[in-house]
């Protein structure tokens, strides 16, 4: 029997894949179904227990929704400001736009931790760089950012917002540079003012770098962990508690290791489902 | 008509001029921080533009982070390369012979999208129990199942972009499939190999959590370094600001070098549209 040619330079990847990510997801199910606590000597087979107690887990339900509301909170804002930023690259500047690209697009290349730590220098509840910017402009608030449970989440948000929003910039703008410039004429011709072509003629044919731009960004603040870790560690109290920290906390500082297992799963699950009923959805609407 | 132009345009200017100031900003910040002498993060009304400067942070970091500096670079380093070479095999091989909406391709690149909180758990197990917890291979592993996805996308659409008649002329004169790869494919595609490459690296210099949980103080990469003097040092912005602008400097001299790349391929759509 003659093996397909393409074996050879796709299995070595495929079977690397398998033991190195599958292998140990499959572990991580099996270890799910016991009583697994590096605290305790033995560890029992407990079945799906470890799933009903995650699902009636206050604490988790109120991370995940708090990850939902970060999500929705990241990707719109973020999206919009992309938006903003490519068509006003796009439309209004020619000669320093590469210059400009290449400063906005410095701080999605920077690490996430170093990012977290930025943000305590920023929004330090003392010695706030802002906090002095709303005192000069005459403002009259003075959060304390991170350390306060009213504005922790937001603080999250921002500088997640600091770092990503350039993303979607970068993303878009290739979307537009990709419009052949023949559809931007004809609209001219047939009378369409600026705002016209953009709402007629651009946004629509913006739809699916847009669809993979949300996606990816919706996905990566679904796991959002390093920004918390460094920033807020989850707190004060569980204001910033996100899914990704809860299971952290539960795996390795409580030393639930079966139990965090099952969470983690559980965050998988709706991970996927969500990703899947997207893009469903959004490719129905093509 | 045209004071309506005016507005637009001064609006556009003031939103640039604004986002550029607010990504420049805290870089500047934690530049200044790592520079002042004593704990200027901690006047307020802040010092914008310190009257001395000091290298007592940069000294007493550099001291103390050139482990997990040399940490990072083994790690980063040999994740990167294993993970591109990889993927420039696999993805000549989709390229060639599989179609673009292959199941297996889909498979590989939907593992980009696995939450790292969903692996690491087995992953402390696992290496627990082979004794490899705090080494090097322990965190490259990890590293692996990312960026082996991320360079078989890339890498993929890199061969596909080049034509096949030079191949075909290759095997014609009977080199074999494996010499075809490397001694014509390869160099074709070697800028996109190392832009590859460096965004691996970039990845595995900034990733965090595998490392902090898949590693102690041995083979602790310069993230898991960072977040841990928080702790130990929580007073010492200077120090941790030295700190994270040497993990910072890597990373946005390699973005710079890429942005080439980048505006190119950005330009080639507009030329090309």
């Amino acid at each position: 029997m003659r093996v397909k040619e393409s074996t050879f330079f796709i299995l070595p990847v495929v079977l690397v894949l398998l033991v190195i990510v599958i292998f140990p997801l499959i572990y991580s199910i099996y270890v799910s179904l016991y009583d697994y606590d590096l605290r305790k000597i033995t560890t029992d087979f407990i079945g799906v227990r470890n799933y009903v107690e995650a699902l009636s887990d206050e604490r988790f339900r109120a991370s995940l929704m708090r990850t939902g509301e970060l999500v929705l909170m990241c990707v719109s804002a973020q999206y919009l400001l992309g938006l903003l930023l490519a068509l006003s690259l796009y439309y209004h500047v020619d000669r320093f736009r590469n210059l400009i690209v290449t400063i906005l697009s410095i701080p999605p290349m920077i690490s996430p931790v170093v990012v977290g730590y930025m943000a305590r220098l920023i929004f330090h509840p003392v010695a706030s760089p802002i906090n002095y910017f709303f005192e000069l402009m005459g403002l009259p608030f003075r959060p304390l950012w991170h350390a306060s449970v009213k504005t922790s989440l937001l603080t999250i948000f921002l500088a997640d917002t600091w770092q990503w929003t350039p993303f979607m910039m970068l993303l878009l703008l290739s979307g537009l540079m990709a419009i052949p410039q023949e559809y931007l004429e004809s609209a001219r011709v047939d009378g369409a003012s600026a705002w016209q072509e953009i709402k007629h003629v651009v946004l629509p044919l913006l739809k699916t770098i847009s669809v993979v731009a949300i996606l990816f960004r919706a996905l990566d603040v679904l796991r959002i962990f390093d920004v918390v870790y460094v920033l807020t560690y989850g707190g004060p109290g569980t204001s910033t508690e996100v899914a990704s920290f809860y299971v952290y906390i539960t795996s390795f500082e409580y030393w639930r290791i079966g139990y965090g297992a099952a969470l983690s799963w559980v965050l998988m699950i709706i991970l996927s489902v969500l990703a899947m009923i997207y893009l469903k959805y959004v490719i129905k609407s093509f | 008509m045209k004071a309506g132009k005016l507005v637009v345009k001064f609006a556009v200017s003031l939103i640039l001029a604004l986002a550029i100031v607010a990504t420049l900003f805290p870089i500047y910040w934690m530049i200044i921080t790592s520079l002042a002498p004593g704990e200027v993060v901690m006047m307020y009304p802040p010092k914008f533009v310190p009257h001395t400067y000091t290298l007592k942070w940069w000294v007493y970091t550099v001291n103390h982070i050139s482990g997990p500096l040399v940490n990072s670079l083994i790690i980063a380093g040999a994740a990167s390369l294993i993970s591109t070479t990889l993927g420039f095999i696999a993805g000549y091989g989709f390229a060639r012979f599989r179609r673009p909406d292959d199941s297996v391709l889909f498979w590989i690149l939907s593992i980009r999208f696995m939450p790292a909180i969903v692996a690491v758990i087995p992953y402390y197990l696992l290496f627990d129990t082979l004794g490899l917890l705090d080494t090097y291979p322990a965190v490259i592993v990890a590293h692996l199942g990312i960026g082996i996805p991320f360079a078989v996308w890339l890498l993929r659409g890199a061969v596909v972009a080049i034509p096949k008649e030079l191949e075909e002329a290759a095997l014609v004169d009977g080199c074999g499939r494996w010499k075809v790869l490397f001694k014509v494919v390869f160099p074709l595609v070697l800028p996109n190999f190392l832009v590859t490459l460096l965004f691996t690296f970039i990845w595995s210099w900034n990733e965090f959590l595998y490392a902090l949980v898949l590693t102690d103080v041995r083979a602790r990469p310069l993230t898991v370094a960072i977040a841990g003097m928080r702790e130990a040092h929580g007073l010492m912005w200077g120090a941790v600001s030295a700190a994270a602008v040497i993990a910072t400097v890597p990373t946005l001299s390699i973005a710079l070098v890429l942005q080439r790349y980048l505006v190119s391929g950005l330009a080639f759509y507009k030329t090309k549209g």
